[in-house]
């Protein structure tokens, strides 16, 4: 429970209306898309500028109670859990785009702003913001900041990091800083760099410069069809080898073909093993030649059929599909974990013969989703919370996943963040003296890890148990 | 102080004192210097200098290393070109693990035989090392369209003041599993970490490379013809700016306004064949449309040599003066018109050259003019860069000059940060002592 004259002084800052602090409301911020754990905040509040970002964080910082900042709530790690209790302050009511500059490529946005927002405030002048996360329609840029959000054109295009050029932030003490800029290179060490990916570990994000680029002038949307799963990732070797970079490579398998055809009807083919969406993108001038090239890498690779996507409306339609085929996976399973490993792309093959055998030892469905262009990952493991002991296998399963990512000497996570769902994997991944450096990074923006507290690195508090029944994840 | 290095490493990899002069920085010099074999070796100079409390600059070939101030204490320099294998290159996943005295021109050739490259173009491009220019983040004209080497950096492995060896990143292309420590280090310019291996992120080498030279009559010209590139659906891989000086140093002998001095931009519009003909034919149209002089296509022998020069840029030999600004885009020309005006008084003639799409700008001049001069011009210089948003870097300049200036200009809101981190990770100072943003 908040003292009342901390929940007075927070009502004092915001507005009373802008602080959630009944039980029953409170229910929906006990975690994100990770459903797996939860934990119940003491208030929510929605500060309206960093200005009241800032009076919030010094009031609770005064206080000694933890806090963290929440976005739209889509990560899949757990990231703006209140693990152990504590404040969350929601940045949606900061969802201002405040300048668009065309002429220098840059958008300088508050952290609420929801990411497919920038795109379409652009998009009348051929512009669009890169990094496009499959939950772009609801995740916010404060969340893709602290996550380094990927998706599926990060292949050619970069995450999230490299698209961002400078940062306004909270620190856990309430002070403001300014860190890169509009301009690019500023000379000092790169914190600009440090802080993106730092699952809001290090400060809370109150506005953002990032690079819009031009749209590109010409897209060509491949659908490969294939019968076997390793047809489809030998293909993506082929692909990568074959001297060309395409825009996106994704992946989906039969599991997930068939539920998003049943959500969708978009025509794929359900009894097909698996499927390959290969996206070029760039000048009109040469672009048909290299689709050549690509269909004769899938059709070597055993492609039973290569769709060309015949127009833009098909091309969106397609994506669409992909883009809300976690959404799909509620019609498989009353309940799902997604990870997110990544591994050499080259190693695809194996890794889902591995994922099969995974599947089948634990007895949990597994669907796969995935960014295969950069080797990227998306195991969605099937599971019905109230078996606790399918909750368990789910769990086991996930870490033999991502158990042989790290021995591949790939990650265990490749844009969905540690979080509170990873940490115990991280003393795999690396070593004592690599977490210490960490730490003490830790140590200089966050002393008293009263922000967000309990990610990433492991602690001396126990895993959360893994509660259920609960609710579905909120996709 | 020999004797007791030669106890903990290999004595051959200590070098003969004579050798210290070529590890001169800034005129200062180390009392011994060390070419170490292994990544254990290097740990262990490490751990000795720090309980020493020597000052260590760590050495790739040294082709930056007039940046920074100079070091407050250099008893030691680490050259580390023997740490210059290739650990792994899975040329089908497009990433290589190297070690980082590896020098790049012999990582090109490795990469060129499956056609992938690292796309960077720094000056020294052949000696310099990849660890050397991952501490210095340098690059070049293509950073417009490929980022820097923060942008292909994706696993990193450094040996800390205090010896112990840390590794950030992994040898895969996505990776956000605890903090981004590649980026850390990546432009820390050797304060933090003695870099030592590295993952690379590379690219497809492209089917051919092209460049066009547009001469200018003005910048306001230059900038509009930059302007509508940047505004149009062409796609190049640089888009160099260079006022009329610049241009006299870059430029192709054949061009017209050569000795003229007229300022030029040059669009590098590398890819596909035919999408490299199509972009030719469009920059025409658009040249066409703002009634500029008509674009010259450098042939390929004219081509590689106007690049190399382009590249070299930045570290000219015989030049007294280097600074680099970083701007916005949108200010290039006249950040660069009004640098030169501020300067033509006390007699100094300021060639520039621009990534005119990224904002990077630097100034450069041959003569070496009295260091009152040179001072001042720097600071207006850096006034300059600060109204057009960004800072000014002293690169080279007489010593004394740069002991009368804060070559990194001054320091951010975030300066306390970047001073804590300095402070955790190297709390005795060892490596390049004072060197660099703030003294650190
Ligand atoms: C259906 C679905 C598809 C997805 N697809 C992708 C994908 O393709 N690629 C991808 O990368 N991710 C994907 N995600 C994961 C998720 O959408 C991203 O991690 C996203 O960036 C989270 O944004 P959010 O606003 O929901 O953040 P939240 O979930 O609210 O918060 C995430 C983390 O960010 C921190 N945070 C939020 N705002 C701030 C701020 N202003 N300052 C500091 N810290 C802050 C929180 O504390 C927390 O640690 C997907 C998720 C779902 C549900």
């Amino acid at each position: 429970m908040l003292k009342p004259s901390v929940l007075t002084q927070l009502a004092e800052i915001v507005g009373p209306r802008e602080v959630i602090r009944d039980p029953e409301e409170l229910v929906v911020y006990e975690c994100d898309a990770y459903t797996l754990e939860r934990d119940g905040p003491l208030a929510v509040v929605f500060p309206r500028d960093s200005e009241q970002v800032s009076r919030v964080v010094r009031c609770l910082h005064a206080e000694g109670i933890p806090f963290v900042a929440r976005g739209a709530g889509t990560g899949l790690s757990g990231g703006c859990i209140p693990a152990g209790g504590g404040v969350i302050i929601g940045l949606n009511k900061m969802n201002r785009i405040l300048e668009v500059d065309y002429r220098n490529r840059r958008v300088v946005v508050e952290p609420g702003v929801v990411n497919l927002w920038v795109t379409q405030a652009v998009a009348s002048r051929g512009f669009l913001y890169a990094p496009d996360p499959s939950s772009q329609m609801s995740c916010t840029i404060g969340g893709n900041v602290a996550e380094n959000s990927g998706g599926p054109h990060t292949l050619k295009y970069g995450v999230t990091t490299n698209h961002v050029l400078g940062l306004e932030i909270v620190l856990p003490d309430g002070d403001r800083i300014e860190i890169g800029g509009r301009a690019e290179g500023y000379p000092g060490y790169d914190l600009t760099g440090l802080l993106v990916g730092s699952e809001g570990t290090f400060g809370i994000c109150t506005r953002a410069t990032m690079r819009i680029i031009r749209r590109p002038q010409t897209y060509r949307t491949l659908l490969g069809i294939f019968e076997t799963v390793d047809d489809a990732t030998n293909t993506v070797s082929g692909v990568i080898a074959s001297g060309i970079l395409p825009a996106a490579l994704e992946m989906m398998d039969q599991l997930i073909i068939q539920a998003v055809e049943a959500a969708f009807h978009f025509g794929f083919p359900t009894d097909a093993k698996a499927v390959l969406i290969i996206e070029l993108d760039g000048l009109e001038a040469g672009i048909d030649r290299q689709v050549g090239r690509i269909r004769e890498v899938c059709v070597q690779n055993g492609a039973r059929e290569v769709r060309l996507a015949a127009s833009e409306e098909e091309r969106l339609a397609l994506w669409a599909s992909r883009k809300k085929a976690f959404g799909a996976v509620g019609r498989l399973s009353p309940n799902y974990c997604t990870q997110d490993g990544v591994i050499p792309r080259t190693r695809l093959p194996e890794m889902l013969r591995l994922i099969q055998r995974v599947s089948e030892t634990y007895g949990i469905r597994i669907a796969n989703v995935f960014h295969a262009g950069d080797g990227n990952l998306h195991p969605i493991l099937l599971y019905d919370e109230r078996d606790r002991d399918q909750v368990r296998r789910t769990l086991k399963a996930s870490g033999e996943i991502l158990k042989a990512c790290i021995a591949m000497g790939g990650s265990i996570t490749g844009e969905h963040g540690v979080g509170i769902e990873k940490v115990s994997y991280m003393p795999l991944m690396f070593s004592p003296e690599d977490l210490g450096v960490m730490a003490s990074l830790k140590k200089i923006f966050n002393p008293q890890d009263l922000l967000n507290p309990h990610k990433i690195f492991p602690d001396s508090r126990t895993c959360m148990e893994p509660r259920g029944p609960g609710r579905q994840a909120p996709v | 102080m020999i004797e007791s290095l030669a106890t903990r490493i290999d004595p051959c990899a200590i070098l003969d004192p004579s050798a210290c002069e070529r590890f001169a920085v800034e005129g200062r010099r180390p009392s011994v210097a060390v070419r170490p074999g292994t990544v254990e070796e290097v740990s262990r100079v490490l751990r000795w200098a720090r309980d020493q409390r020597f000052g260590v600059v760590p050495w790739g070939n040294g082709t930056l290393m007039h940046l920074g101030f100079p070091p407050e204490r250099y008893d030691l320099a680490l050259q580390l070109d023997r740490l210059n294998r290739v650990v792994d290159y899975p040329s089908a996943d497009m990433t290589i693990t190297v070690q980082a005295g590896l020098c790049l021109g012999s990582l090109q050739r490795i990469l060129g035989e499956h056609r992938q490259y690292l796309p960077i173009d720094p000056p020294n491009a052949g000696q310099a090392t990849i660890g050397g220019l991952i501490a210095a983040n340098a690059g070049g004209p293509r950073r417009h369209s490929e980022g820097t080497l923060r942008d292909m950096v994706i696993g990193i492995q450094v040996v800390q003041a205090d010896g112990s060896v840390v590794k950030g990143g992994s040898r895969v292309v996505k990776n956000v599993a605890g903090y981004d420590l590649c980026k850390l280090y990546t432009g820390s310019f050797g304060t933090l970490g003695v870099i030592i291996e590295t993952t690379l992120k590379l690219r497809l080498l492209p089917e051919i490379e092209a460049s066009v030279w547009c001469e200018v009559e003005s910048p306001a010209e230059a900038e509009s013809v930059v302007a509508a590139v940047l505004d149009s659906e062409l796609c190049p891989v640089f888009l160099e700016y260079l006022n009329g000086a610049g241009a006299r140093a870059v430029g192709p002998a054949e061009c017209h306004g050569w000795a003229l001095g007229r300022p030029a931009v040059l669009a590098g519009l590398d890819g596909p064949l035919e999408a490299a003909q199509w972009q030719k034919d469009r920059l025409r149209a658009i040249l066409e449309s703002r009634r500029a002089r008509p674009g010259l296509e450098l042939a390929d022998d004219v081509q590689k040599s106007v690049r190399d020069r382009l590249f070299q840029f930045r570290s000219p030999p015989g030049h007294a003066l280097v600074a680099k600004a970083n701007v916005l885009s949108s200010e290039v020309t006249r950040f660069i018109e009004r640098a030169e005006q501020a300067v033509s008084a006390a007699g100094i003639p300021v060639e520039a050259q621009a990534h005119a799409a990224s904002g990077i700008v630097y100034l450069r001049s041959r003569a070496a003019p009295p260091c009152e001069a040179q001072v001042s011009a720097v600071q207006v210089w850096a006034k300059l860069a600060a109204e057009a948003g960004g800072c000014l870097v002293m690169e080279r300049s007489d010593p004394e000059v740069k002991a009368r200036l804060d070559v990194w200009g001054p320091p951010r809101s975030d300066f306390a940060l970047q001073k804590a981190i300095k402070q955790m990770l190297d709390p005795h100072r060892v490596l390049n002592p004072g060197r660099f943003i703030g003294r650190l």
